[in-house]
């Protein structure tokens, strides 16, 4: 009696379950388990990776990415914001918008149909839409497929035995192959995924090896030349990897020139290595450069590609008739042309700023080469002395005290006098003199980049669109600016702002090796600005959680 | 140099006023060196060097117990509305801004960098913020010491004379003002606290190696010297007058800084001489202000619509400020103007709160001079200016002059009448008036016309000329701001020998339809730019056929002008009939726009055509185009010989033959004149004169073939009557009408057919219908109404 109160009393539900348990334990065993284990061995089998995703690729398709950790990178991608610098590019918002919006299907489920990689192809630029598109499913979202597919919104469409599924709402055809899904908005083209036969396909290793450049939320892009619909591609194939962290965007390039390209446009590229080039400017657009040829015949080299650029490489042959050795220097033409002349293969150009206000709202730039400091001095000698009558527009050259710098005085204030002054190794030309002076007090006008290469571009975009725009204003608010006056132009300066502020600045890096260029652009982005938006990002963020 | 005083004023009681209060002070405003000068634009903008003397800013305060008022001088080109605007911000409320009279002396060796207009900067150099700061600073601070310095003061003021000090720049013999007005201000000890001197000429004497030398000119010499004569507590202030085209002169044959010095110093001293004759009185004063609403101006990204005019009257002084520089003929004019109406006397004072450019008299507008190009307002502005300060007199119009303008407020007529595909006109009234009439009746197909001949053709570079700056234009800017005022500016020579009844009646037209002088002028000359552009092919068609029959061969009309207007740009036809206030009363043949005439008759029966013969290489006249010229010849010539003189006058003009037709006492006359290489005068043969003979090596063989059907259409015809005149010039090809035949006289762009009947003054007028093809004859007198023969 006593014994039954206390079962009671303290825990009687268990003792029942556990009764009930052990009362029909033998009966379920024997049917639940097996059943079990069937159904997974049954899920194991239909969820079995039997497929190489190479063999769904199509060797001929000239596009292909491939991209990791798609959640990984869709995140990388909005918060870079990268997006945010094309406002007015309907195309690049659309496109953002499908990224960044609520996405059509769970996070969790998202995560098992699309596991690790994320391939993506088409056979050139004007056919897109014959895009394929491969990832990789977790079992559970093999399994979670089988379910979806029965959804009344998904439609099957046999193909000739390939079975198909249509999402007419999509407009997208997908087929499942072991645990690869295929999709495509072109019927044909997932058909031809599917159909293709060994030799057809892109060689196993080759897809390894492109996944391999993905890794993390990296975002790996070759295209081939065919991809372009030109003539005379510039290259033969390119590689881009896109890094995406943070605060920063780097593209790594690599590309091999094609032989035609380089024989009609830029011949001297064809033997071109990469070499010890002068460290760019600290200013709002530079670009500093050795290209192993001089800069009238680069000049001449754009010329033949840009039409444009003719009259002025026919400018510096004129001068190289025009000039007997012993001549004296007596305008500013002369003594430009003929300093140039001195300018060896290693540059570098600079935009430190605009002077709005002077009589001619007024570039500031400046540009360096390297050259023969005894030839520049010699030139120097031969200027002329200052005539008399020098006319309003003042071409006379005068030469500084120290006798380093050769100015002209021209128009206007200090900000419109071209000069040109010998420094170091070299020959260092300004729209100023004023600057001219400044530069040649820095110690950068001697020193290399850190990197052996040929090219680097380096933009500011904030202070380069800030200083255009006062510019433009000068002449918008004397009512000389087409199109606009001053409340005009400050409307449009606002908006280019807005998609410049994000950035802080970019910079290209390019090394070429015969035919073979690698180029690394870095976008980086405005920090402070990040900071403030950050706010209001994971305040979104949330609110989409909740 | 002999001194003479040709007028003394203000001779009152001695009794100092009861209320005056008046206070100077000046304060050194010049900018660092390397600051642009203002003033050249062959310094280009580039840095001053140095200073050789320094530049104020200097004002008197007076204040009568009902009128406080600042009055001004400063030592810059000009006062920019950028200064005004920040001096008016930073003055105290003491005297309210209207009340602010900022002149400047014009001296070109002063601060630029003020002017923030990229325009203004080419003469000015780059714009400082700082320097604008500073200066407006300078001229606030010495507004400020003049009222600290006020005490009981004494006022009275004199007009001299002077000789040679000042000369016309532009004309040995051309007018000057010799006046030298001079204010003298007094406190209670008799110390002289201001001497205020007005005198009109350039401070452009500074040059050579003082180029990029901060100075005040002669003003600065006046100020030393006069301080030397009346002491250093008196602050001497110089108003620059009406000096557009007035420079110093050089009595004492001076040179260098010499002479700047002579004339400054001699200026003092006259001044310092007239001031002696003054006597000292009670004073009122009375500042008189408007915001005025200007004429219209081709310039308009430079110079505003609107301007704010001052005049100061000091007891029976009447001073009126000129918000630029005005040339000495306006001066002289308003100085009579005011004296008319009682004053004793008048000073204009120029660069007053403003530079709005020079402003010239209508008869030197058409000069090729500096000054009549940097006119930007048009040749009617001297009299705007006229009308806005005799609205501003305190002192009443006579009975005589309200009787005038009275009797001259008439009404001018204006009827319209609907004729098929075109419209008759009767006007009536002042030239002005005529073409206000004219200009607003046109209003909308005048507009769209200067828009779609001028602004669109000089908007895409169609004008744009093969050499010099204007070329380089990068597509970016707004090419028409800048090339209309220039093409405006080129375009006034034509005007030259034009009667300024019919430069008064363009202006009222361009009023009338609300353009700007230039602008409608320019609209006048398009087809010819086009020409001159090498655009033949606006032109390429055969452009026009007249004819005349003198004497028996016209029978009883005794002279009949037969006259096809060809003319490529479609066009609506508007025959004007006018009856100007003076001269002949004319009808023509035109077009809404046209100012000069094509097709016109006048009351003495004198009749003219224009044809232009020679369609490729023309060059732009030197002087009027030819259809002004006729235009003038018919209001104001009464015989067939006066006329055919002034076109023998005419040797400026070529490519084109003119008929003229009249009356030599009763007798029939016709003649062509042919402008070619030489004037060739052609009369009539057998009683019939064609426009041009079929043997003609410049015409065009459109030209010839159409001249030759009319020629063998009359070879039969003993007496020719106006229905021959009329079945000819409306004969044509119809089996080929798409093409014009080589023979046809009505083709597809003849605008209107006439025959012309001096006898009878009427004109028999047939336009073309919807099709193209020639409508009913209408017969449109002189005078009366229309009717159908």
């Amino acid at each position: 009696m006593s014994e039954v109160v206390r079962n009671y009393t303290w825990g009687g539900s268990l003792r029942k379950r556990r009764r009930n348990l052990r009362r029909h334990s033998s009966g379920v065993a024997k049917f639940v388990f097996p059943l079990l284990v069937v159904v997974l061995l049954l899920c194991l089998w239909l969820t079995r990776d039997n497929y190489e995703r190479s063999a769904f690729v199509p060797a001929d398709n000239n596009i292909e990415f491939y991209v990791n950790d798609i959640l990984g990178c869709r995140d990388a991608l909005i918060e870079s914001r990268v997006f945010s610098l094309a406002p007015g590019w309907n195309e690049a918002q659309r496109v953002y918008k499908i990224i960044a919006g609520d996405l059509p299907i769970p996070e969790w489920l998202l995560n098992n149909l699309s596991a690790d990689l994320c391939h993506v192809s088409a056979p050139s630029f004007d056919r897109v839409n014959n895009v394929v598109i491969s990832v990789h499913m977790t079992r559970i979202g093999g399994i979670a497929e089988r379910f979806i597919r029965f959804s009344p919104s998904i439609e099957t469409d046999f193909a000739g035995g390939l079975r198909l599924f249509h999402v007419p709402d999509a407009n997208i055809y997908y087929a499942v192959r072991g645990r690869t899904l295929l999709f495509s908005p072109h019927r044909a083209s997932l058909i031809r995924a599917l159909t293709l036969s060994p030799p057809e396909t892109l060689d196993r290793s080759r897809f390894m090896e492109s996944a391999r450049k993905a890794a993390g939320t990296d975002i790996f892009c070759r295209i081939k030349s065919n991809a372009l619909d030109m003539t005379d591609s510039p290259f033969e194939q390119l590689e881009i990897v896109l890094h995406l962290q943070p605060a920063t965007v780097i593209a790594e390039t690599e590309c091999r020139l094609s032989r035609e390209f380089v024989e009609q446009y830029a011949p001297f590229m064809a033997t071109l290595s990469p070499r010890e080039f002068p460290v760019p400017f600290d200013c709002m657009a530079t670009l500093s450069a050795d290209m192993g040829v001089s800069p009238l015949e680069l000049i001449k080299t754009f010329a033949t590609m840009f039409p444009a650029l003719e009259p002025v490489a026919g400018l510096f042959e004129e001068a190289n008739d025009d000039l007997t050795p012993v001549e004296s220097i007596t305008d500013a033409q002369m003594l430009f042309y003929n300093a140039l002349r001195l300018a060896e293969t290693s540059m570098r150009f600079g935009l430190f700023g605009v002077e709005p206000y002077e009589m001619l709202p007024a570039p500031l730039l400046a540009a360096t080469f390297a050259a023969n400091t005894d030839m520049v001095l010699a030139l120097f000698e031969r200027i002329a002395p200052v005539p008399e009558e020098t006319g309003e527009v003042d071409l006379a050259p005068r030469l500084d005290d120290d006798h380093l710098l050769a100015y002209v005085p021209l128009i206007g204030g200090p900000s419109i006098e071209p000069a040109v002054a010998s420094y170091g190794h070299g020959l260092l030309f300004s729209s100023s003199a004023a600057l001219a002076r400044n530069l040649l007090q820095s110690d950068q006008l001697n020193q290399h980049y850190p990197r052996m290469g040929n090219l680097y571009i380096a933009i500011r975009p904030l202070p380069l669109v800030n200083a255009c725009f006062d510019a433009a204003r000068e002449f918008a608010i004397s009512g000389l600016l087409r199109g606009h006056n001053g409340d005009s132009i400050e409307e449009t300066a606002n908006k280019w702002r807005g998609v410049v502020s994000e950035l802080d600045d970019i910079a290209l890096f390019v090394a070429c090796d015969n035919y073979d260029v690698r180029a690394e652009l870095k976008m980086s982005m405005n920090k402070a600005q990040r900071e403030d938006s950050d706010t209001p990002a994971e305040t979104g963020e949330k609110e989409r959680q909740d | 140099m002999r001194f003479a005083i040709f007028l003394l004023l203000s001779l009152c009681a001695c009794a100092f006023a009861d209320a005056l209060e008046a206070g100077a002070a000046k304060i050194d405003i010049t900018a660092p060196v390397g600051t642009p000068l203002s003033g050249y634009g062959a310094r280009m903008g580039r840095n001053s060097t140095s200073v050789h003397d320094p530049v104020w800013a200097r004002t008197l305060y007076l204040d009568d117990g009902e009128t406080r008022l600042f009055l001004v001088s400063v030592d810059l080109i000009g006062i920019m509305p950028e200064l005004r605007a920040r001096v008016l911000e930073l003055a105290s409320d003491t005297v309210s801004p209207e009340n602010i009279i900022l002149t400047a002396t014009h001296t070109h060796s002063a601060q630029g960098a003020t002017t923030r207009n990229i325009l203004i900067r080419f003469v000015s150099g780059r714009y400082i913020p700082e320097v604008l700061e500073q200066t407006a600073q300078g001229i606030v601070d010495s507004m400020r010491n003049a009222y600290d310095k006020r005490k009981r003061a004494a006022l009275g003021y004199a007009v001299g004379a002077h000789e040679g000090l000042s000369v016309n720049r532009r004309y040995a013999d051309g007018p000057i003002d010799e006046q030298i007005g001079v204010i003298l201000v007094e406190d209670a000890d008799g110390n002289p606290i201001s001497i205020v001197t007005n005198f009109s000429a350039h401070p452009t004497s500074v040059g050579g190696e003082d180029f990029f030398s901060f100075s005040s000119d002669y003003p600065g010499f006046y100020y030393l010297e006069m301080e030397e004569l009346l002491g250093p507590s008196c602050v001497p202030i110089f108003l620059n007058g009406a000096q557009g085209n007035q420079t110093t002169g050089n009595p004492e044959q001076k040179s260098g800084w010499e002479r700047t010095e002579s004339v400054g110093r001699s200026l003092a001293r006259l001044a310092y001489k007239t001031a002696g004759y003054i006597m000292f009185g009670d004073v009122t004063l009375r500042v008189h202000y408007k915001e005025a609403a200007l004429p219209a101006t081709l310039l308009d990204i430079l110079l505003p619509d609107r301007v704010f005019l001052q005049s100061l009257e000091i007891n029976d002084l009447l001073i009126n400020f000129f918000p630029g520089e005005a040339c000495v003929e306006l001066a002289l004019e308003a100085r009579r103007r005011a004296l008319a109406r009682g004053y004793e006397a008048q000073f204009s004072v120029g660069l007053a709160n403003n530079h709005l450019m020079y402003f010239v008299p209508r008869h030197l507008y058409s000069d090729p001079t500096y000054e009549s190009t940097s006119t930007f307002y048009g040749p009617g502005i001297e009299d705007w200016f006229y009308e806005q300060f005799e609205s501003m007199m305190s002192r009443p119009v006579s009975r005589d002059d309200n009787k005038e303008q009275t009797e001259h407020k008439q009404p001018p007529v204006l009827l319209v009448h609907e004729i098929p595909n075109g419209v008759v006109v009767d006007l009536e009234g002042t030239p002005r008036e005529i073409g206000i009439a004219r200009g607003g009746e046109f209003l909308e197909d005048i507009q769209r016309l200067y828009e779609m001949r001028v602004v669109s053709k000089v908007d895409r570079g169609e004008w744009t000329p093969s050499s010099g700056m204007l070329r380089y234009i990068p597509s970016f800017l707004e090419t028409k701001a800048l090339m209309l005022p220039v093409l405006g500016m080129g375009s006034r020579v034509l005007l030259q020998e034009l009667s300024l009844d019919l430069i008064r009646e363009m202006e009222g037209m361009a009023s009338g339809a609300d353009l700007p002088f230039d602008a409608f002028w320019l609209l006048q000359h398009a087809p010819l730019y086009d020409l001159i552009e090498e655009k033949t092919a606006l032109f390429a068609a055969p452009l026009c056929t007249m004819f005349a029959a003198v004497g028996e061969r016209a029978g009883a009309d005794e002279l009949i002008v037969g006259r096809n207007l060809d003319w490529a740009l479609p066009e609506q036809n508007v025959i004007t009939r006018t009856r100007p206030t003076s001269g002949n009363a004319f009808m023509q043949a035109g077009f809404p726009w046209n100012a000069g005439v094509f097709t016109c008759m006048n009351e003495t029966g004198l009749t003219v055509c224009v044809e232009r013969v020679q369609t490729s290489g023309i060059t732009r006249p030197d002087k009027a185009p030819i259809e002004f010229i006729l235009r003038d010849i018919m209001q104001f010539s009464d015989d067939y010989n006066t006329a055919l003189n002034r076109l023998r006058r005419s040797a400026h003009i070529s490519g084109v033959h003119v008929l003229l037709a009249g009356f030599v006492e009763d007798e029939p006359r016709a003649a062509i004149v042919e402008f070619g290489k030489e004037i060739v005068v052609r009369e009539e043969k057998n009683g019939l004169l064609l426009g041009v003979l079929p043997d003609n090596t410049v015409a065009d063989e459109f030209t010839i073939g159409r001249y030759a059907t009319i020629q063998s259409f009359f070879a039969d015809m003993r007496i020719i009557g106006d229905l021959d005149a009329q079945r000819v010039l409306t004969s044509f090809d119809a089996a080929s009408r798409e093409t014009v035949s080589l023979g046809d006289v009505w083709n597809d762009h003849t605008r209107h057919s006439v025959v012309l009947l001096p006898k009878f003054r009427r004109m028999n007028l047939a336009l073309p219908d919807n099709d193209g093809n020639p409508g009913d004859f209408l017969t449109i007198p002189l005078t009366g109404e229309l009717f159908h023969e």
